[in-house]
């Protein structure tokens, strides 16, 4: 089933098609975080993306964080790019923005190398930021098809809500933009645990199947391997509080915002998906690193389900501390009725469904239309949250640090 | 799934689930209605405590070690006999995967 629909969106040279429009400053590494802030300052669609990235990194860990700054200059949010560095970095800002230009958006590095000192490459990445803003002609919306859209879903603060409403509707939705031609990318590798034979049923292919078995009983082996006891972790005081009582509990009620379609693909944090459809990215379930690889990976927008709780009482975005992420802007979807009072924190209420007020197919094409118009433009309750200060966000790193 | 009278509601998930999702609160000894998701009564049963509203209530009498169903799936066993009417809970459920141990 074919279902047609257009968005307006922002086409870029390489034919990704962005649905916001922001100048990235990306530091080639955590060093190089001031510079980005410094000449991002005051530039209002600059985003000084800051991170974590060490020179402590041994070489699987370093190329994934590669991959991911390269995957996120290519990020078709992101309408033009300046790497910034020193010049030691572990990552060579010149090589990251050289294979960030391949896309044919305006790209520029800077480092205190290159530039022979601090302020010059300030001095020298600000005029360039502002050249972008100003002296380029701004790139107009047309409309764009469906199956140019990437779509990444999460759930947090899960109750047992979350498995009626919220998820359930966003699996419509992304059955909705699969048979579009669309994609969707989910996540949350140690969420799968005790659902993974419903999703190998759904792989295309054997290996695909077998790809899904190997990365959940992965990370199922390195929590036992610990030999810590998860319960209380996963799931959380909050899951349990909320009637969630075992992570294959979590995990069934969590995969249902897949939706119901064939998986087409699975890939790595840093790298991306090879092709459309419905694709798992394996990343453990913390957000920041989960914001970051789905970025890469070149989704342009999160549908974000949340069931209720404390972490319904969280206005800014569950996981993170104290700053936006401009460029995956996030749908918020509540769950459960009892925290109808915190609704204004979210932009879907799916909690009509459990006071059978409405049905979850309504709902789901609620979450629709919100995608629909968050393509064209239409800001989400985070993106008019005033942030109080910047994220440093956190690189997935499986060790070790030296 | 509008409240049509007082009594408690309870959402079976799926056919085979020895478990329902709780709507309402349900008070001690309670009668709650059982309903499916096409909003259909499937009969009532007695609450045996106190329970917090979309926490689970058993259907059945669960032996201990037995599989807690819901969704149509196992989502952990029994740590101990479970009556109908029960909380179920992490007091009386261990997952079969993450648990830390057995039953």
């Amino acid at each position: 089933m074919t279902q047609g629909g257009t968005f307006a969106g922002f086409r870029r040279p390489d034919g990704q098609v962005g649905i916001r429009n922001l100048l990235l400053v990306l530091p080639a590494g955590q060093c190089a975080n001031e510079l980005a802030l410094r000449c991002a300052e005051g530039i209002g669609s600059a985003f000084p993306l800051l991170h974590t990235q060490p020179c402590a990194h041994l070489g699987a860990d370093n190329e994934a964080a590669r991959e991911c700054l390269v995957g996120l200059g290519l990020n078709p949010n992101a309408a033009a790019v300046l790497v910034v560095g020193i010049g030691c970095d572990s990552l060579s800002a010149q090589g990251m923005a050289e294979e960030i230009a391949g896309s044919r958006k305006p790209v520029e590095w800077l480092t205190v190398e290159s530039c022979g000192d601090w302020a010059s490459v300030i001095e020298r990445g600000r005029a360039w930021l502002e050249r972008q803003e100003s002296d380029t002609t701004p790139p107009c919306r047309e409309d764009c098809a469906l199956s140019d859209l990437v779509l990444a879903i999460k759930c947090g603060g899960s109750d047992a809500t979350s498995a009626v409403a919220g998820n359930p509707a966003i699996g419509r939705v992304v059955d909705r933009l699969i048979d579009a031609g669309g994609s969707a990318i989910f996540s949350e590798t140690t969420e799968l645990i005790g659902a993974e034979h419903l999703l190998m049923d759904r792989a295309s292919t054997p290996a695909i199947r077998s790809e899904i078995q190997r990365v959940v009983s992965q990370v199922e082996e390195s929590i036992q391997a610990t030999g810590v006891d998860p319960r209380g972790t996963q799931p959380t005081p909050g899951n349990i509080a909320g009637g969630l009582t075992t992570l294959e509990e979590k995990s069934l009620g969590g995969v249902l915002k897949t939706g119901t379609r064939q998986i087409s693909g699975v890939f790595g944090w840093g790298g991306r998906p090879i092709g459309r459809g419905l694709h798992l990215m394996d990343c453990p379930a913390n957000v920041p690193q989960l914001l970051l690889g789905w970025a890469a990976a070149g989704a342009q927008l999160l549908v974000f389900s949340v069931g209720g709780g404390l972490p319904a009482r969280i206005p800014s975005l569950i996981g993170t501390n104290v700053g936006g992420f401009p460029l995956l802007p996030v749908i918020k979807v509540l769950s459960n009725p009892n925290d109808g009072d915190a609704a204004a924190y979210f932009d879907v209420n799916a909690s009509t469904v459990l006071e059978g007020k409405q049905s979850l197919k309504d709902v789901a094409e609620s979450v629709w239309n919100r995608i629909i118009a968050t393509a064209a433009g239409r800001h989400t309750y985070l993106e008019e949250y005033p942030a109080p200060a910047t994220q440093v966000w956190e690189m997935l790193v499986r060790g070790p640090t030296i | 799934m509008a409240r049509m009278e007082k009594m408690a509601r309870a959402l079976v998930l799926h056919e085979e689930d020895n478990v329902a999702v709780l709507l309402d609160p349900a008070v001690d000894g309670e009668s709650v209605t059982l309903l499916d998701s096409a909003d259909g009564a499937l009969g009532n049963i007695q609450a045996g405590a106190d329970i917090e509203s979309f926490h689970k209530i058993g259907t059945r009498e669960i032996a201990q070690g037995e599989p807690i169903v819901k969704f149509g799936e196992a989502i952990g066993r029994a740590s101990h006999l479970i009556r109908a009417g029960e909380h179920v809970h992490v007091h009386n459920v261990v997952s079969a995967r993450l648990s830390g141990g057995g039953v």
